[in-house]
């Protein structure tokens, strides 16, 4: 579609705007041109890394995302109830 | 109902404190993204896997404005990740990794990857803000910044150059700045093909658009296979970095520097009684070393958290507790003469280490020696802390003709002539009963089980 600049600047600027609107963190223009410009190479490594699952799962061997903690047999639970357990924030 | 000093930022919502219990409110704004992470299946999936802390909607209609209100498990102690030791660090990173992966397989991303949205609840990494989540944008990753400063550039750090360097996370809550990692990380670290694209490529990037002109950023879109690809990335570039805790004097102490065999599994016998006796649901052990004496607490039901001012200390009882799995055993970093101060906005974002849940029992094994002798702490200002903290004390006297004690004095001045068995009952005295006293056997050391006198 052809679009004449000043269009395409609102576009730009609007996208922008709302892109700013909806993040309650700035995404920074450094990190967020970075992995536009760095787009091409983590799709390409995506690619790889996906044959490289799928030839894993034919062994049947599957990579594990979780740390290791999750894994390991668990020892003195449940835990005791605390009296006033803490705080979360 | 206070709510919390840490809890501002975000307009998705709040947490508030009532009767003990922090509650996390959802505002209208987010309750579109809220019933996503319901419906999608993802909250379910991420609560199944440990990765997310669980909560309940409860009713409470006198808080005014709010779409719902959760009451998450509570977590019962609070720590930083300037607290953590190395693989802390790590599992954490990949927690949250883990996290936005799951997110993006339920349509849904991440919107921040600070690492103080991670807590240690039964010994694994949890997000506790259940508001991070937003529908997933064909979009740069808002949160890949903040992962690289709050994870990526101080593992690298501690693992590359050295441990302690964890603790500049406390100077910056907003993570490490990828400049200043990139300058203090060693030439060889360039070498690493996942750090020379996310830390120096990335902080390169970050200074560059820094002294470019202002001018409109072109809106791309994303595609959804870069955005994988950068998770894999970065959980690559985690899982590259590794560091050996070196079996430093301290994580050794037990096996080399004791004196006596018997004193060990004597001094634990005792411990064990004092345990018994007070049925502490908390514990704290002061100087814990890599957590002996934390482990007779954990085991014996109480909430423990250890800590120890040593990186390698602490990273040996960390990855001793996730060998074992055991659930109630925390090891944090803690320079007892230097403690965590209450940090950022009006001092109110991050809680010192005495603003935290207090504990039962306190024990302070084998240290009145160091901060009275090492750090010319007066023992009067000891049992002052002591009594600060919680209304049971275990501690041990260990007298200046200990082999260990001479060796603090081997080559300064002696200027203790107060740090007498005399002294230190008549000093700690003051602000507790001396409910119980054993000599530990082949050795002089004396432990003292303690009751304070006034809160």
């Amino acid at each position: 579609m052809k679009t004449n600049s000043h269009e395409l600047l609102t576009h730009v600027l609007f996208a922008w705007r709302t892109l700013r609107a909806l993040a309650y963190i700035d995404p920074g223009t450094g990190s967020y041109c970075f992995q536009m410009l760095i787009a091409g190479l983590t799709g390409l490594l995506f690619f790889f890394s996906s044959i490289k699952r799928r030839v894993l799962s034919l062994f049947g061997k599957a990579e594990s995302s979780r740390p290791p903690a999750t894994t390991a047999p668990v020892k003195n639970s449940p835990a005791r109830k605390t009296r006033d357990e803490g705080v979360n924030r | 109902m206070n709510v919390s000093g840490a809890s501002f930022r975000d307009p998705s919502g709040y947490v508030v404190e009532h009767e003990g219990q922090f509650l996390r409110v959802v505002r209208p704004a987010y309750a579109e993204n809220y019933q996503s992470l319901m419906e999608s299946g993802l909250c379910r999936a991420l609560t199944d896997q440990g990765l997310l802390i669980p909560h309940q909607e409860i009713q409470r209609p006198d808080i005014q404005g709010a779409f719902k209100v959760l009451r998450p498990r509570q977590v019962p102690f609070i720590s930083y990740p300037y607290e953590w030791s190395f693989s802390q660090l790590r599992d954490a990173a990949l927690a949250t990794l883990a996290i936005q992966k799951t997110a993006m397989s339920h349509g849904m991303a991440l919107k921040d990857a600070t690492a103080f949205n991670i807590q240690f609840l039964d010994g694994r990494p949890v997000l506790i803000d259940t508001l991070s989540f937003e529908k997933l944008r064909l979009r740069p990753w808002a949160a890949y910044g903040q992962f690289c400063r709050h994870f990526l550039a101080p593992l690298a750090l501690m693992s590359l150059r050295d441990p302690r360097l964890g603790r500049l996370s406390r100077l910056d809550l907003d993570g490490v700045p990828l400049a200043l990692a990139a300058k203090l990380l060693p030439w060889r670290a360039r070498a690493n093909p996942w750090l020379l694209l996310h830390l120096f490529l990335h902080a390169a990037s970050e200074q560059r658009a820094a002294r470019a002109p202002v001018k409109p950023v072109r809106v791309k879109d994303y595609p959804l296979r870069s955005f994988l690809g950068l998770i894999d990335s970065l959980e690559s570039a985690v899982r590259n970095l590794r560091w050996q805790a070196p079996k430093s004097d301290w994580a050794a102490y037990y096996e080399s520097t004791v004196t006596g065999g018997k004193y060990v599994e004597h001094k634990k016998e005792i411990i064990a009684g004092f345990l018994n006796t007070v049925h502490p649901s908390r514990v704290w052990d002061l100087g814990a070393n890599t957590g002996l004496f934390s482990r007779i607490a954990a085991d014996a039901g109480a909430s423990t958290v250890s800590f120890d001012a040593d990186p390698a200390c602490v990273e040996i009882n960390y990855l001793e507790a996730r060998r074992a799995g055991e659930t109630r055993l925390l090891p944090l970093l803690m320079d007892l003469t230097n403690p965590s101060p209450a940090l950022g906005w009006a001092h109110a974002e991050r809680m010192s280490w005495m603003q935290r849940p207090a504990p039962d029992l306190v024990l302070a094994l084998g240290l009145a020696h160091h901060l009275a002798i090492a750090n010319n702490v007066p023992l009067g200002r000891i049992a002052g802390l002591c009594a600060r903290m919680g209304p049971w004390l275990a501690i041990e006297f260990v007298p200046k003709d200990d082999p260990n004690a001479r060796k603090l004095l081997r080559v300064r001045e002696d200027i203790f002539d107060g740090y007498t068995r005399e002294k230190f009952e008549e000093e700690f005295s003051r602000r507790f009963a001396i409910q119980d006293s054993r000599r530990v056997r082949d050795s002089e050391r004396q432990l003292y089980l303690m009751r304070r006198l006034h809160p």
